[in-house]
């Protein structure tokens, strides 16, 4: 009895002092919900297209993996316009890197990729599918009930306007013949909040 | 029979005595051989993985395009390998985005409406280094601060709404100051399970832009995590 005794208390003992081992296993991505504030700015038709948006995203993870669709309204501005927008869109994350820099707290790097389609309601309507790489920054703690994760985002949009002809007189207003460029780029930059 | 008693005795005394003609009375008066060593087999430490590095970076960068002044963010990735000591190959992409231009007679800068994409590559070379912290410490991080100095190259692919489609290829030549925090275990410390193994490394980037025969220049911050 008393070696069991012995034998569940040393356990206990190594369970709660091995640092960084005895929390969630950082290489593996939780199921969470992510809130996030980012702000764009890509080129359409030579004039910028930019604004703020606010996201919600829902993720699954397996592994070093996840899995999301997100939904996003933002409010964008352009020459001389400006209007909400929608987007809805799905896309895979990977972790590429971790660092722990303690038992309860792991610094890590991320690269993710989406398609997505945005609706801008400016310039009689802008619609936009595209896809996005990006990569971030993130602070995630280990302890505790829940994971909590504090990101810093960026992503690189490569898209092409539906419609384009028409969006691009609706917009340019006569500088159509700078429009040599296939697609549409821009930047997403911002922070999110995932748990 | 006492006389051939003693003949065969002097014939016997009078036998040559080198060694090939009798070894084994050689070997009987040889010094004992010496004891057998056991035999270690020592098996060479694995050499360590050469250090390579991913992370992103963010900065803004001055330069001339065809004649004019740029101005822009970066944003990038950056990946590095060590190739021999202090010695690092880098390689980077950067979404560039450009917002100014040319000062106006006003004074006012231009405005300007461009993105873009480069590809950086080049060397660095650590000429400062130094290791902070004891191996033995209860954190299990050590510091390693550095001056890098970095030499490359880049290509830059833009469109903007003032010169329409350019592209440009740059060289650039640098100084970066860092700071890389290092689990102990990676430097063989300790022995830590590999999960609390790896590194670190903020830095600070300020490069001059050689192009078109004139130079800019950029900074950039990032954290690049090691293996």
């Amino acid at each position: 009895m008393r070696s069991c005794l012995a034998l569940f208390t040393g356990l206990a003992i190594a369970a709660a002092s091995s640092p960084a081992t005895a929390g969630r296993d950082d290489w593996r991505w939780p199921d969470t919900w992510t809130a996030s504030l980012t702000a764009s700015a890509r080129q359409i038709a030579s004039q910028s297209l930019a604004g703020p948006s606010l996201g919600l995203e829902r993720a699954w993870g397996r592994r070093r993996w996840q899995a999301f669709a997100s939904a996003r309204a933002s409010w964008y501005f352009i020459e001389g316009d400006q209007g909400p927008a929608v987007a809805v869109g799905s896309g895979v994350r990977w972790l590429a890197r971790s660092f722990v820099v303690d038992s309860s707290t792991a610094m890590q790097l991320f690269l993710d990729g989406a398609a997505e389609v945005d609706h801008a309601i400016v310039a009689d309507g802008v619609t936009i599918p595209q896809m996005w790489l990006g990569w971030g920054i993130q602070v995630r703690r280990l302890d505790g009930d829940r994971e909590l994760m504090i990101r810093f985002i960026a992503r690189v949009h490569v898209g092409r306007i539906w419609d384009r002809d028409r969006t691009v007189e609706a917009i340019c207003r006569g500088c159509a013949s700078q429009m040599s460029w296939p697609v549409e780029d821009g930047m997403t930059g911002g922070v999110a909040v995932s748990w | 029979m006492v006389r051939r008693c003693l003949l065969l005795v002097v014939a016997i005394a009078s036998l040559p005595r080198h060694a090939d003609a009798h070894p084994v009375l050689d070997i009987a008066k040889a010094p004992p051989p010496p004891p057998i060593q056991p035999v270690i087999a020592v098996t060479p430490a694995p050499a360590p993985a050469p250090w390579q590095s991913l992370g992103a970076v963010m900065g803004f960068v001055d330069y001339q395009l065809r004649g004019h002044d740029r101005i822009g963010f970066t944003y990038g990735l950056v990946w590095g390998r060590q190739l021999r000591g202090t010695l690092h190959l880098f390689a980077g992409y950067d979404f560039v985005l450009t917002t100014t231009g040319d000062v106006e007679p006003d004074g006012t800068r231009e405005e300007i409406h461009g993105s873009g994409h480069r590809l950086t590559a080049g060397l660095r070379y650590a000429v400062l280094t130094t290791m902070l912290g004891r191996p033995d410490d209860v954190s299990g991080i050590r510091l390693r601060p550095h001056v890098d100095v970095e030499l490359g190259g880049a290509g830059l692919l833009l469109r903007e709404d003032v010169l329409g489609r350019a592209t440009q290829l740059h060289g650039i030549a640098g100084v970066r100051l860092g700071l890389e925090v290092v689990r102990a275990a990676t430097l063989g410390e300790s022995d830590a399970p590999p999960r609390t193994r790896g590194a670190v490394d903020i830095h600070f980037r300020i490069d001059a832009i050689a192009a078109d025969r004139q130079v800019g220049w950029q900074f950039a911050v990032g954290v690049e995590w090691a293996k």
